[in-house]
């Protein structure tokens, strides 16, 4: 299945986010070696170059890493994966308060908001 | 690159007519029984021998019927070979094909070669096998006593024991017969080229209808090449009666025939060289393939 | 085949085709880097096969030049280009196994265990003959026949132009898995929303002039939206 892009935002950059997205959930485990781009390509379905760059900027981003031999795999450093997954929660969090303040909550509304959103989950989850 | 060309080209072509020429021996072969046959039967109600006389005549007429058509037919078949071969032209250069064509990485006058070179070999087998199949009907079809026809054998052999030889007397033979090979190869090259020719004009100056155009331009041009002709013809002619021979010998005049000859193969080697290059300067520099 | 060191593939300056009292390319300049997926995107009758069918060498200009890796069009050119037309080409009598031989012949960089392969994924038989297959397996063959290619510049026409999703995901998947990133690939089609994915840039071509070239990205950037909105308001009738 082909992935789904949004068409405000380039492709190149939702490509970095989606990669990132799996490596920080587990999809793609610490220190696995990654499909080679031409074959990650298909599967987003996206163009070679395109995923060429997103992964320069994985690598930037000290997510990726290419070793001579292997390949592009996974970063096993364990700090970069928790400081990316950091930046990435206070950016949503961040973004998520802003829109918050937008509809006129005020900060402890917001707060009993996402403890009754948590005790849902937990319903959904015993259910 | 023009080996290639060749080898697909003689490909494409060889489908169609490798099955024509089987199928002219086939039919010579044919007609050669029907007419055996026939004249035997002829033959026995002259004898007045028993039987009935309607089933005889109708299968005479059968017979000599269908000899006669086969024999028609294997003359056409020169014809046949010719239209398929333009047409095999027509569909690579003017067809969907041509989007083929045109973009393989060879010379246009490669194309041209290898088209004109193909056709060329196609034509002489079919000549060959239209001779073969004549010869085998002359041989083993037009008699009733023996199996062969002693006539035939006999008229060709007097060819080559006498005829030749006196012939030999005004003109050499090997000359003549390499003049005749060599003018009839370029005669045909330029029949060929001029078809060609036509067929690409015919594509320049018509949308729609390009085979009807192709050959209003071959009629046309061939019209354009008689007058020319002529006229190339008739002053060689002068020239060479007026400055070099009076003709009042049988020798003179062989060696008058023989130049006569030589001048038309000049003839037929400007004409091809004309149509090749004009057909190429047309391809390189106003392809309009639709 | 000298290679030309020059960082475009394809260069065309002040390009005219009129078929007679029609303007159908109008004082065209374009040039096309190396390694670049390129849309060639327009309405129907915009000039895009016009386009194409100069620079593949079908067709000869009114006026104005083109140069593919530095050479004027002709046989050079030729053994750099690999070209799909829109219509089906391929000799009905030929075999699947004459296609490959005369692509065999005629173009050193065909690669044919890669055109097997691909053929034996699209279960066609090598000794079927082109009029015995569907019109779409025909249309996939060319294709193969065509990516199966090395060459410098694929000037794709109209690859996706009445297919089904299906095969279009196919088509889309064979352009996509035998790219090299060495290679410019001219894709012309008036369907965005299904290419725009894999385009690094996008040329309009609108009534046979070019309006726009771009990166997809930063269409996407800086005007936040897609290509295939950016199209309908560009063409918007």
């Amino acid at each position: 299945m082909a992935w789904q892009f949004t068409s405000n935002r380039s492709i190149y950059s939702q490509i970095v986010d989606e990669i990132e997205l799996r490596i920080l959930n587990g999809t793609y485990e610490m220190g696995m070696r990654l499909p080679s781009v031409r074959d990650l390509a298909l599967l987003a379905a996206v163009n070679p170059n395109t995923m060429q760059r997103a992964l320069s900027e994985l690598e930037e981003m000290g997510l990726v890493t290419t070793q001579r031999n292997t390949g592009r795999t996974v970063t096993t450093d364990e700090a970069a994966v928790s400081r990316a997954r950091d930046a990435k929660a206070d950016l949503l969090v961040e973004t998520f308060l802003s829109q918050m303040k937008m509809l006129g909550l005020s900060r402890g509304e917001v707060l009993e908001r996402l403890a009754r959103g948590e005790n849902k989950e937990g319903e959904h989850a015993i259910q | 690159m023009l080996g290639k060309l060749m080898k697909h080209d003689f490909r494409a072509l060889s489908r169609t007519l490798f099955p024509l020429q089987i199928g002219i021996l086939g039919g010579g072969l044919v007609a050669t029984i029907l007419s055996a046959l026939s004249i035997r039967l002829s033959e026995a109600s002259w004898a007045g021998a028993n039987g009935s006389n309607l089933l005889k005549g109708l299968i005479l007429a059968v017979s000599v019927t269908s000899a006669v058509l086969i024999g028609i037919a294997i003359m056409a078949s020169l014809f046949v070979t010719l239209v398929l071969i333009c047409y095999h032209f027509y569909r690579s250069f003017l067809g969907d094909e041509g989007y083929l064509t045109f973009t393989l990485p060879v010379s246009t006058s490669n194309l041209l070669w290898s088209k004109l070179l193909t056709g060329m070999f196609w034509v002489l087998i079919n000549s060959v096998v239209v001779c073969i199949a004549l010869l085998i009907y002359a041989v083993f079809g037009t008699t009733t006593s023996t199996l062969i026809n002693i006539d035939v054998l006999q008229a060709l052999r007097q060819f080559f024991t006498q005829i030749l030889p006196e012939m030999s007397k005004y003109i050499s033979i090997p000359v003549m017969a390499a003049e005749v090979i060599v003018v009839g190869i370029v005669g045909l090259a330029a029949q060929l080229l001029q078809v060609y020719f036509a067929i690409i004009v015919g594509g320049q100056v018509a949308k729609k209808h390009r085979v009807l155009a192709a050959i209003g331009m071959y009629l046309l041009i061939n019209m354009g090449v008689g007058i020319v002709s002529a006229i190339f013809m008739s002053f060689v002619t002068l020239g060479e009666s007026v400055s070099q021979f009076a003709l009042n010998s049988a020798q003179e005049a062989g060696t008058f025939m023989s130049t006569i000859f030589g001048w038309y193969g000049v003839l037929f080697v400007g004409l091809s060289a004309l149509f090749f290059l004009v057909s190429r300067a047309i391809l390189k520099k106003n392809l309009n393939l639709q | 085949m000298q290679s030309n060191n020059t960082q475009a593939i394809l260069e065309v300056r002040a390009l005219t085709k009129r078929y007679g009292p029609t303007l159908a390319l109008s004082n065209v300049d374009l040039t096309l880097p190396k390694g670049k997926i390129i849309g060639l995107l327009g309405p129907n009758g915009s000039g895009k096969t016009t386009l194409l069918k100069i620079v593949a060498g079908l067709l000869t200009s009114t006026s104005g030049f083109v140069l593919v890796d530095g050479q004027p069009i002709g046989e050079g050119t030729k053994s750099l280009i690999s070209y799909l037309p829109e219509r089906t080409y391929l000799p009905d009598w030929m075999t699947v196994e004459d296609c490959l031989d005369y692509f065999v012949d005629f173009y050193a960089d065909f690669d044919l265990q890669r055109a097997r392969e691909m053929l034996s994924r699209l279960n066609v038989p090598a000794n079927k003959r082109m009029k015995q297959l569907s019109k779409g397996t025909r249309e996939k063959m060319q294709l193969v026949l065509v990516m199966s290619r090395r060459a410098k510049l694929y000037l794709l026409d109209e690859p996706i132009g009445g297919v089904d999703p299906a095969t279009r995901d196919y088509i889309l998947d064979t352009i996509i898995g035998n790219y090299d990133n060495e290679a410019t690939i001219l894709i012309s089609t008036h369907l965005i929303a299904d290419v725009e994915k894999v385009l690094d840039e996008f040329l309009f071509l609108k009534e046979g002039v070019i309006t726009m070239h771009d990166t997809t990205d930063n269409v996407r950037e800086t005007q936040g939206k897609s290509l295939d909105e950016l199209f309908r308001e560009v063409f918007r009738c």
